[in-house]
């Protein structure tokens, strides 16, 4: 893997008050030049943190360990003008709600333009021309007249395109999606997702796209991370995990979807809530909801390792390889928890 | 459907003066056209006031309304209305600078201080808590025994005693912008902390700015004028209207209405301005 970016045994802490409550545990992953890597996961689990973390926007008092290395060199130690060079022409990140996401008081345009007239020294006209160029490529009908509106005059689904066009706008190598449909509804989704991947793949840039629809990671990502409490607990191609998932977790998750076709009566759950990374029980953080649990589960944190080509974080994926009964996870079968 | 196109359609000129228009209310309105008047009057005072502030009308001292002096002379003959017009001008200018001077310092302490968080938040907080401990009026009672009476010795000080008070309030609100997504999304186009501070956290927190620097003004008009009664400030013959109500010899006399209407004038004055301060605080 000869990686655009690669992360290495990130750990993150954040304050609370007087006490550090960790977010992140030990994630490590790649990403080579124009692929994509899904973080998939629940609420709380650490896939917003890990691209904060990337992007350096992670709160000041927190305490952060680990490598984050772009082109080989460690973002983490960049100082503050690097930082901002990193930030205004490598990496790019798209939020989750387009609408808190730009700043109300100033028009679309001047959104756009503000880092490429501010920071780059362009010519506002040169950079307004290539904003509505930009614009009409991520859809943006009539751009002229729309750059001139505030973003309280666009749908969200529109902010979503701005928000992509800024990003393109800079050229980054890489690409941070910070659940960029999540705030959208289904139709605008799909179109949103297309074009954000159409650009992406004519521009040759990577991506990390974070959500937490399994499918859409499956449609377009070259391999998928699985984080929950802090933790990537597996990373595999997406026909791998679709076919064979090594975490419990994943075949949870994976058994979870509602089927379309089948009649049933409750849609298998994984028993239990989710934990966050300050909530994780001691060892495996998923031992309290695991089916498989097993003592040596609660004694340590199991390391992540190559499996198939993929990589797992749990003791027992060798035994539980052959056993792909997902049914342990349907609500006829719920095993005692808690 | 045309029309609800033309409504979604329609240009944003005049939204920050029909929101402005709608956050006064009608009584912010004429409180804020009053305290226009005063102003203008102030700055033409050379045109609008009948007499020189000096001119003394020998013929006609202590003299109560008449067609010459609307509002009468004093004990030396100088007319009171022409008094009081160019007394609005110093009365007006201190809380100006007092304001200004405050505003620029606290904007500049708690952008700052919001901005690089942490340690230097802790700083610049705890500086401001010790400005906190200072009164004003101390302070520039200070500032005068250092470097002799004046408006510009008082309305420094006091600006320096105000710049905690908005500090604290901007602090507050920016703290709360600043964790606000459209604030990353910014951060992440690579724009400096100066960028974002001058072109998005200061103007998303102006409401409460100009809320607080109105108010002050009004406090800060009292606090001059109590320090012009006490003869720190301007210096007569030159007069404020802190000055006009310092003056016994018209009180001694049976002239009480000499006395009254700068006190009106400064009671109006700081009420209007308060009021328009509450109503723009106001969401």
């Amino acid at each position: 893997m000869t990686g655009l970016l690669e992360v290495e045994n990130l750990a993150v802490e954040l304050r609370t008050g007087k006490r550090y409550r960790p977010v992140l545990h030990d994630v490590s992953f790649g990403l080579g030049r124009g692929e994509v890597v899904a973080l998939v996961g629940e609420s709380g689990s650490g896939k917003s943190m890990t691209a904060r973390a990337i992007m350096g926007l992670l709160p000041p008092d927190g305490r952060v360990s680990g490598a984050i290395r772009f082109n080989g060199e460690d973002v983490r130690t960049k100082t503050k003008g690097e930082m901002r060079e990193f930030r205004a022409r490598r990496a790019g990140m798209i939020f989750q709600d387009p609408r808190a996401a730009i700043n109300p008081v100033h028009r679309v345009g001047d959104f756009l333009t503000e880092a490429l007239v501010r920071e780059r020294g362009m010519d506002q006209r040169e950079a307004m021309k290539r904003a509505e160029a930009l614009a009409e490529e991520v859809g943006i009908d009539d751009p002229r007249r729309r750059l001139r509106q505030y973003p309280h005059q666009l749908s969200g689904g529109m902010l979503q395109r701005v928000m992509i066009a800024s990003v393109l706008l800079a050229e980054p190598e890489l690409l941070l999606a910070d659940e960029p449909t999540t705030a959208l509804d289904m139709t605008t989704q799909a179109e949103v997702v297309a074009i954000l991947d159409d650009l992406r793949r004519a521009r040759g840039m990577a991506m990390v796209f974070i959500t937490h629809d399994l499918e859409l990671a499956a449609a377009f990502s070259d391999r998928i991370a699985v984080m929950y409490a802090g933790y990537i607990v597996e990373i595999s191609t997406p026909a791998q995990l679709r076919e064979q998932p090594l975490h419990p977790y994943t075949t949870g998750l994976l058994a979870s979807r509602p089927e379309l076709r089948e009649r049933t009566r409750r849609v298998p759950q994984i028993p239990g809530r989710p934990r966050s990374a300050a909530e994780a029980p001691p060892g495996c953080p998923f031992n309290d909801r695991c089916p498989y649990v097993q003592p040596g589960c609660q004694q340590e944190v199991p390391e992540i390792r190559v499996i198939d080509g993929s990589l797992a974080r749990c003791i027992r994926t060798d035994e539980l390889r052959a056993d792909r009964d997902r049914s342990v996870f349907s609500p006829d079968v719920r095993p005692s928890v808690d | 459907m045309s029309v609800a196109v033309r409504l979604l359609d329609a240009p944003d000129t005049g939204r920050v003066g029909g929101r402005l228009r709608e956050r006064l209310g009608v009584g912010g309105i004429v409180a804020a056209a009053f305290v226009l008047l005063l102003a203008l009057a102030a700055a033409f005072a050379s045109v609008v006031a009948p007499y020189a502030p000096n001119h003394e009308d020998f013929l006609n001292t202590s003299s109560g309304p008449s067609a010459a002096h609307l509002l009468g002379t004093d004990e030396l003959g100088r007319d009171i209305l022409s008094r009081l017009i160019w007394g609005a001008q110093p009365s007006l200018l201190g809380p100006l600078i007092v304001i200004s001077l405050a505003t620029v310092i606290a904007l500049l302490a708690a952008s700052t201080a919001v901005w690089c968080g942490g340690k230097v938040d802790l700083v610049i907080s705890r500086i401001l808590d010790f400005f906190f401990a200072f009164p004003g009026l101390l302070l520039a009672i200070l500032v005068v025994a250092l470097y002799g009476p004046g408006l510009l010795q008082c309305s420094f000080s006091l600006g320096i005693a105000y710049t905690p008070w908005i500090a604290r309030v901007t602090r507050s609100a920016m703290l709360k912008e600043r964790s606000k997504p459209y604030i990353a999304a910014v951060e992440v186009q690579g724009l400096s902390g100066k960028a974002i501070a001058l072109r998005h956290l200061i103007p998303n927190v102006s409401s409460v700015i100009w809320s607080q620097a109105t108010i002050s003004f009004g406090y800060a008009l009292i606090d001059l004028a109590a320090l012009s009664f006490l003869g720190l400030n301007i210096q007569p013959p030159r007069a404020d209207w802190g000055v006009l109500v310092n003056n016994e010899s018209a009180l001694l006399q049976g002239h009480p209405a000499e006395v009254i209407y700068p006190g009106i004038l400064i009671i109006a004055c700081v009420s209007a301005v308060t009021y328009v301060g509450n109503q723009l605080a106001s969401e």
